[in-house]
């Protein structure tokens, strides 16, 4: 594990699991999939990122601080959450660490949930899923659930990285990413990200909810989403909207 | 006379690090004061909402997040030459509290932003669109007549 990143757990993790994660990007698509993940599930917080090169705050839950990149878990899923924005210099340690640890716990599979933006978004009514695997083995999960391949094209984040690690370290891993808004929390993008996940995983996920209370969830993202444009600004974010030069 | 343009150049230098700094320092400010402002102001009861400009070769496109916003209430207009102002109401009046800030009292009843055109455009021209919570404005550019180029 880098240096730079630590993974801290509260208590014991077994071996094995499935590891979701969900890190601020376009529309925060996987921040808020898996902010509602956790919540239906009733996950309990098993361990957290202590790192000098995440900002310098604490995420006050009940009066108490919190590290804001924490890892949640039950029998057999695991799930990293982010509620503060990644800065730009932060997200090569902090993947390769998500990565490292996820290889010392022999993790089954890791998915990445993320958004692919898309300029006509206002005019899609349930957006698609796309996705991208880390091995040729894991791509034929994607085609099992119906997800369609990003044959080709540019990845840019930590979902890039994560995938690109989890390819060198032979780990299987997926992204899966929904169409969305670039530059608006999209709860429907997540919606839509959570019903795929929940046919790969085999669990079932109501987002009922997560619809019903769409407005609230963009105005309470709303803090997060600017700074994570400032951060995807940085990392040259536009990249993904480029013409492959290949395809 | 080389002593005296050596010494002219180097103050011709020493001005222009100079001004660079002061360019520096002002980008520096007008990033924070965009960035660290709340986006929301209890004293005015309003909330700013999330906005991108795009400018296109005919046309300058505004878009805004604005949910939980009374679509009928939804006002746009030009306050001045390159600044649009949207206003609209909230469905319901909104407490910090019920964000999870319990150290300010007071309500959001309203969404309030105005936003920087920076091209001419025709604001006489000016329609906007409110679907799915996204509001967007658009603006025809100006064209130049040909004794403008003149």
């Amino acid at each position: 594990m880098g240096e730079e990143v630590h993974v801290v757990e509260k208590e014991p993790i077994r071996p094995g699991q499935v590891v979701v994660v969900g890190l601020p990007d376009v529309g925060l698509v996987g921040v808020i999939a898996t902010h509602y993940l956790i919540s239906k599930l009733g996950l309990r917080e098993v361990a957290y990122i202590r790192s000098d090169l995440l900002p310098p705050i604490a995420v006050l839950h009940g009066g108490l601080p919190h590290s804001p990149v924490r890892i949640f878990g039950d029998d057999g899923l695991l799930v990293i959450f982010s509620e503060a924005a990644v800065p730009a210099d932060a997200v090569a340690p902090l993947s390769r660490a998500i990565v490292e640890w996820c290889r010392s716990k022999e993790a089954k599979l890791i998915i990445s949930l993320s958004g692919i933006p898309v300029p006509n978004r206002q005019d899609i009514e349930e957006p698609s899923v796309f996705g991208a695997a880390s091995l040729p083995e894991t791509l034929e999960v994607l085609r099992k659930h119906d997800v369609g391949i990003l044959e080709s094209g540019i990845m840019v984040g930590p979902y890039a990285l994560i995938l690109r690690y989890c390819a060198e370290a032979k780990i299987p891993a997926l992204v899966l990413t929904a169409q969305c808004f670039f530059s608006y929390p999209d709860p429907e993008a997540s919606a839509a990200i959570l019903a795929k996940l929940s046919k790969i995983l085999g669990i079932e996920i109501d987002t009922e909810e997560l619809i019903r209370k769409g407005e609230e969830i963009r105005l309470r993202a709303r803090d997060i989403m600017r700074r994570t444009q400032m951060e995807l600004a940085k990392m040259r974010k536009a990249q993904e909207l480029d013409i492959p030069l290949y395809a | 006379m080389s002593w005296y343009r050596e010494r002219r150049r180097s103050l011709l230098r020493m001005l222009l690090e100079y001004v660079e700094e002061l360019e520096r320092a002002a980008e520096e400010a007008l990033e924070s004061f965009f960035v660290e402002r709340p986006a929301w102001d209890v004293r005015r009861s309003c909330i700013e909402p999330l906005m991108d400009v795009f400018v296109g070769p005919d046309e300058v496109i505004i878009t805004m997040d604005m949910p939980l916003v009374k679509p009928e209430t939804i006002r746009v207009r030009p306050v001045e030459e390159g600044l649009i102002e949207v206003v609209a109401e909230m469905k319901k009046a909104i407490r910090p509290r019920d964000l999870g800030v319990v150290h300010i009292d007071g309500e959001i009843r309203e969404m309030r932003a105005r936003a920087r055109v920076p091209v001419p455009v025709e604001t006489k021209s000016l329609r906007f669109v409110f679907r799915k919570g996204i509001l967007e404005v658009r603006l025809p550019r100006r064209r130049r007549r040909a004794s403008e180029h003149e």
